[in-house]
């Protein structure tokens, strides 16, 4: 096959003036591995309309060849990926992307080329891909649906995911505005302009890379006596200087959420050659905007007609064509024939006229053609064809001919042989679709105007919030400018800004009626037979599929929606739904607003994931907190965990060391020498008030009235389903001051549970409530050693009767100011030291310094565990899982039985009561070098095979160096009552291991040592 | 506090020293800088009790400020509002003494308030500062912060409690003469994040590392 000559090709569709594209350079692209030229100004669809390039896709389900169908973000056809993994984007139109220097893009969906797709077979073989083929085809066996999904994703697939990290950087920002803008067009600029002059602060948000709508392609209209783009430029420039408004070009609009909450994705050097690209700059940006008044300008997207082969490639929306010629200076055919039901669709009759290009016929549906533009058509010698339908297409690859036959009185059918007419470009206008998606997604109730055949918004709509332009089906030019205008200036006002100026600016301007409705075109052959009639392109769903829904006895239009996929691609239905509306409705033989619309849900258009997550990825994903000794156990070579979003140091392996060993080694020393832990990240809780005793005890199921100061003690907190939500230790300070200790994880729902109650429930109690957490660092020394080491460090009085067991001393400790409390998650004799956290560093290395002589061993949360777990000590979120009473935990010891709290009415419920509830019990393996896993299932009666009685399961499981055997905690149905029985756990291999239920302390049950 | 050399920021390893400078560099629109070590102290009373707010002004030189606003006081000192019946004093590194003169003064206090009490809490450690400066101080916080620091919405002396990114911070507008200016009062754990994401955030904008107070 000889390649074309490019070149050549290029200067026969680039027109040789007009539009908005500078001839004076040339840049380089490529499309389908083609090396191609277009000019700055010109987006990829016109650029390859320009090389002659007029079969740019395949189609979703039959690989159809198809073309460059709109100019806008509604184009469902011309989907290109952009860039080279992993740089790369799917699904993006043609239409909006802009060209550059070196882009490349691909064509999607043509497999093994664009020319020559496998595919296509299924084209020939659609009567077995009939509507909701998925749901009758693939519905058994239903494991099998994996494997079948496979499948159809890569025949069906819209382009490529990268296989790569994303190389580009994104960025998230909020932003406030007076009024939000949406839509840079006419009346978006009147609006914006008005109330930027009354001071307000404005963002104005378009999604092309230039202001002006559709001014852009119909650049002949006068504005306040001026050339329209002259005066969208002095608008441009008015509003870019004005110090309190944004305007934000290639910027999608694509999400309106309660309360003006409006998200728009900004494409900020998308458009770019990537060397050309500020490295400091984002690629994309997403606006998290809340307005206090919104206006959406948001303009209309034409309607295309629903006939026999209009998908054919050089099937075109009329005023996509006119945009061609005028905005881009591309002729996007040789010949062409109109297709209208409207007097609006001449005007790209007479824009390709103007420009040179051939216009074969008009094939009109109304009976007598007339209006404003017919009749310059007439007076243009253009052949009219009244009262007539395009009954069929031709050509493989690219349009050849159209067949146009005469409607029938009744316009339900056609009648006479229908006529060949030879065209490469067929420009279709079947009336405009207001873009009513951002409206309606702000709940905003829309409305059928029949004269327009349009939905547009109700008035007296969502509360600061207007429409304006186009989008409420007013057409004419001065007409949007007055709407735009009035609505900036009742936006301003209702600011309470003063408005002085009344006058919109002024334009001559018509609509395009009058017009003949008519959603789908009758042809030769009834619907189904004879050739495709698309209702949505993207999605391949045809008239037919629509009717064959309805046969089948779908009747809501959401229901429609989802059995055939018509409105469900990328495109979200832009073009097709009020056509797919009212063929349902004809056959339904029902007013078209009584079908109703399905629901405008965001995205607009597609956005990246990217902006979705900025720089909120890698380590700004979420933050890591290090507690002031940190550092030194970086140093040190702990390895860490993550708790909640703390990093804690999780064990310090010495060399050659794996985790049992220095596990084994850590235990040991605390249990013989001394150990150091960092226990900073524990929750800290100030209270304060004459009420802190009464708050603690309505808090807590134990009593605190009668808590010496000075002493501590240890506090078990419920919900209010009497389920354990936390403990720890809370000290009384001072006559009316106590200081609460969280779990780490819990710090901040232990607050904002306590604040709820006090603020809500009991605001009488006179207690104030103050974060501490990070004031203070936590150094924990504990071991026979703890005593000695920590008394070279400080002149607090450390013997056993001046400091006992939960009590707690104020005093220096190695230089800073101290509080030391004793208190023990270990079991062993333990000294809590609390310094200002800026001087934890430094505490933590004077310990280590000073335990030296004594062995002292730094042990990390894992040591800890194994130590706790061999007291039987209960860690909330580990023994317990939001189901786990008090009772359960065999924990009665602690529930007072002469005061309230938070929980105790629950634990009255005949359930919480029940004996076979589960319960805590230790587990001693048959094998003591065994280790039960977490989380094992237990079992009384073990069967060759699942599924067996589960009684319980493992909650703690450790090998307990000091114990010389492994150690585990449980939940057991009536475990308590069971001590001595044997339980099994089965294994995924089919083995078991064999325990016994025993009690859950298993070292120093009498905790000589603790207050030693 | 004693031994005040003993102290370290919790900034301290990410070595700001070597990047720092005295001023914003040129082309650079935001700086940032870490001040650690300020004394903050937190105030908990009735706003409404007329003693209360007398004592409080007598203590620290300003009236008690209104919602959303900081006032200076003697000295260096600043109060902010941080609730209905919430302060926070925020004054210059090592001036522990004033924690000791205000519990000593609001023990009396509560004494005399029937009915009423009050709290204090230093709170000098539970926090590290990082000030923002430049002017697209408020183009780099608005990509964290869901507040509206417009200067109409926010201006100087605003202060509030917000999150910039994924860290709470007391947002507190002091301007220096020429300069807008953002104190953030960050919890230390969460410092060096915070400080990653500011730097990350300001690329576009040209960011200074300023030397530290």
């Amino acid at each position: 096959m000889s390649k074309p000559d490019t070149k050549t090709m290029a200067r026969k569709y680039r027109l040789a003036e007009g539009g908005l594209i500078d001839r004076s350079k040339t840049i380089s692209f490529t499309f389908n591995g083609e090396r191609l030229t277009g000019h700055p100004g010109d987006s990829l669809a016109s650029a390859l309309l320009a090389n002659g390039k007029r079969l740019v896709g395949r189609s979703f389900k039959y690989h159809r060849p198809r073309g460059i169908v709109t100019a806008g973000p509604e184009e469902p056809n011309a989907l290109v990926q952009v860039g080279r993994d992993p740089a790369t984007d799917p699904n993006l139109r043609a239409t909006q992307v802009e060209l550059f220097e070196g882009l490349t893009a691909m064509p999607q969906n043509a497999w093994p080329s664009l020319e020559h797709d496998v595919g296509e077979v299924n084209s020939a073989l659609s009567r077995f891909f009939p509507a909701g083929f998925y749901y009758k085809t693939f519905m058994w066996p239903a494991g099998a649906w994996e494997t079948y999904e496979e499948v159809i994703r890569n025949a069906a697939g819209l382009g490529k995911s990268p296989t790569g990290k994303d190389p580009d950087r994104y960025d998230k920002t909020y932003a406030h505005c007076d009024l939000l803008v949406v839509g840079g067009g006419p009346a978006g600029l009147a609006a914006a302009l008005v109330a930027a002059r009354a001071g307000a602060r404005v963002i104005l948000a378009e999604q092309d890379s230039r202001l002006g709508g559709r001014l852009l392609s119909e650049p002949l209209n006068e504005i306040d006596g001026k050339p329209a783009l002259d005066w969208v430029e002095a608008a441009e420039r008015e509003l870019r200087e004005s110090p309190e408004v944004r305007v934000l070009t290639r910027t999608n609009a694509f999400a309106y959420f309660d309360h003006n909450f409006v998200a728009l994705h900004e494409q900020v050097t998308d458009h770019l050659a990537p060397d050309e690209r500020p490295s400091a700059l984002p690629r994309q940006r997403l606006w998290k905007v809340r307005a206090k008044q919104v206006v959406l300008a948001t303009g209309a997207i034409e309607r295309p007609l629903v006939f026999c082969g209009n998908d054919r490639p050089g099937v075109m929306l009329a005023s996509a064509a006119s945009s061609y010629v005028k905005r881009y200076g591309v002729a996007p055919g040789d010949r062409a024939v109109l297709f209208t039901n409207n007097d609006g669709g001449y005007r790209a009759a007479l824009d390709l006229l103007d420009a040179g290009v051939r216009v074969a016929a008009v094939v009109d549906l109304r009976e007598e053609p007339s209006g404003p533009l017919t009749d310059a058509a007439k007076e243009r010698g253009l052949r009219i064809l009244a009262n007539h339908a395009i009954v069929g297409t031709k050509g493989r690859k690219l349009l050849t001919s159209v067949s146009a036959a005469r409607l029938s009185a009744d316009g339900k059918s056609v009648s006479g042989a229908p006529q060949e007419i030879e065209c490469d470009l067929l420009m279709v206008s079947g009336g405009w679709n207001p873009t009513v998606h951002l409206f309606c997604q702000a709940k905003g109730k829309i409305t059928w105007r029949e004269e327009i055949a349009g939905f547009v918004p109700e008035t007296g709509g969502p509360k600061s919030l207007a429409c304006a332009g186009a989008v409420n089906g007013v057409y004419p030019l001065g007409d949007c400018l007055r709407e735009g205008q009035q609505a900036g200036v009742a936006a301003a006002r209702t600011l309470g800004m003063e408005v002085t100026e009344s006058t919109a600016p002024q334009a001559e301007g018509q609509d395009f009626l009058p017009a003949r409705w008519m959603y789908l075109v009758p042809s030769t052959a009834p619907t189904g037979h004879g050739g495709k009639a698309f209702v949505d392109q993207q999605n391949d769903v045809t008239a037919a599929d629509l009717l064959l829904a309805l046969r089948e006895g779908y009747r809501s239009i959401e229901h429609v929606k989802r059995y055939t996929t018509t409105g469900m691609g990328t495109d979200q239905g832009k073009l097709g739904n009020v056509n797919a509306i009212g063929i349902v409705a004809e056959h339904l033989g029902k007013p078209l607003p009584e079908v109703g619309v399905t629901t405008f849900r965001p995205p607009y258009t597609p956005v990246t994931f990217g902006a979705f997550m900025g720089r909120d990825v890698d380590a700004l994903l979420d933050p890591l907190r290090k507690t002031p000794i940190d550092s030194w156990h970086v140093r040190s070579g702990a390895a860490f965990e993550d708790v909640g979003q703390w990093r804690r140091a999780w064990y310090y392996p010495k060399p050659g060391e794996d985790i049992h060993k220095a596990v084994n080694r850590e235990v040991a020393a605390v249990r013989q020498a001394v150990g150091i832990m960092d226990a900073s990240t524990l929750g800290k809780i100030d209270i304060q008030g004459p009420d802190a005793a009464e708050f603690l005890n309505r808090v807590y199921t134990n009593a605190w009235k009668k808590l010496a100061i000075g002493k501590a003690r240890y506090g078990l907190m419920l919900g209010e389903d009497g389920m354990v939500m936390d403990d720890g230790v809370t000290a009384r300070l001072g006559e009316n001051r106590y200081l609460m200790t969280t779990t780490t994880g819990n710090a901040a729902s232990v607050m904002g549970h306590l604040e709820e109650w006090l603020q809500t429930e009991w605001p009488e109690l006179k207690v104030y409530l103050t974060s501490v957490t990070e004031q203070f660092a936590t150094v924990s020394l504990a071991g026979p050693y703890a005593r000695t080491v920590l008394a070279q460090l400080t002149d607090i009085d450390l013997s056993p009767n001046a400091l006992p067991h939960m009590c707690l001393s104020e005093g220096e400790v190695a230089g800073a100011p101290a509080r030391v409390v004793r208190v023990s998650f270990t079991g062993e004799a333990a000294f809590e030291i609390n310094v200002p956290s800026s001087y934890g560093l430094a505490v933590w290395e004077a310990c280590m310094r000073a335990g030296e002589p004594y062995g002292i061993t730094p042990y990390g949360t894992e040591a800890m565990h194994v130590l706790r777990a061999e007291k039987g000590y209960i860690i909330v979120g580990q023994e317990t899982d939001g189901s786990v009473t008090p009772i359960d935990l065999g924990m009665q010891w602690i529930l007072s039985k002469t005061k309230d709290y938070i929980g105790r009415r629950s634990l009255k419920r005949p359930d919480i009561l029940k004996s076979d509830r589960k319960q805590l019990v230790g587990l001693l393996t048959e094998n003591p070098q065994t280790v039960l896993p977490e989380g094992a299932q237990l079992v009384e009666e073990l069967k060759a095979t699942p599924p067996m009685t589960m009684v319980g399961h493992v909650t703690s499981s450790y090998y307990s160096p000091n114990c010389g055997h492994s150690i585990a905690l449980a939940l057991v149905k009536g475990g308590q009552a069971k001590q001595g029985e044997k339980l099994f756990a089965p294994m995924l291999d089919g083995g078991r291991i064999t325990c016994t239920i025993t009690s859950p302390v298993f070292f120093d049950p009498e905790g000589e040592r603790l207050r030693a | 506090m004693p031994n005040a050399h003993l102290r370290r920021s919790p900034l301290a390893q990410l070595g700001l020293g070597a990047l720092a400078t005295e001023t914003r560099g040129p082309g650079h629109d935001v700086a940032l800088r870490s001040v650690p070590f300020q004394t903050a102290i937190n105030l908990r009373g009735p706003a409404a009790d007329e003693r209360f707010a007398r004592a409080v002004e007598e203590l620290v030189g300003t009236s008690l400020p209104p919602a959303c606003r900081a006032l200076p006081g003697k000295g260096d000192l600043r109060l902010l509002w941080l609730g209905p019946d919430e302060w926070l004093a925020v004054a210059p590194p090592d001036q522990a003494h004033l924690i000791g003169v205000m519990e000593s003064a609001f023990d009396v206090l509560e004494r005399g308030l029937s009915g009423q009490h009050v709290a204090i809490n230093d709170v000098s450690d539970n926090y590290t500062t990082i000030e923002v400066s430049g002017p697209r101080s408020i183009d780099l916080l608005s990509k964290g912060c869901p507040l509206d620091l417009h200067p109409l919405a926010f201006p100087n002396g605003g202060c509030a409690q917000s999150l910039v990114a994924k860290a709470e911070v007391i947002l507190d507008r002091d301007d220096t003469p020429t300069e807008l200016r953002f104190r953030l009062m960050v919890r230390p754990s969460f410092a060096e994040y915070l400080w990653a994401w500011l730097s990350d955030a300001a690329q576009e904008y040209g960011l200074s590392v300023l030397t530290s107070a």
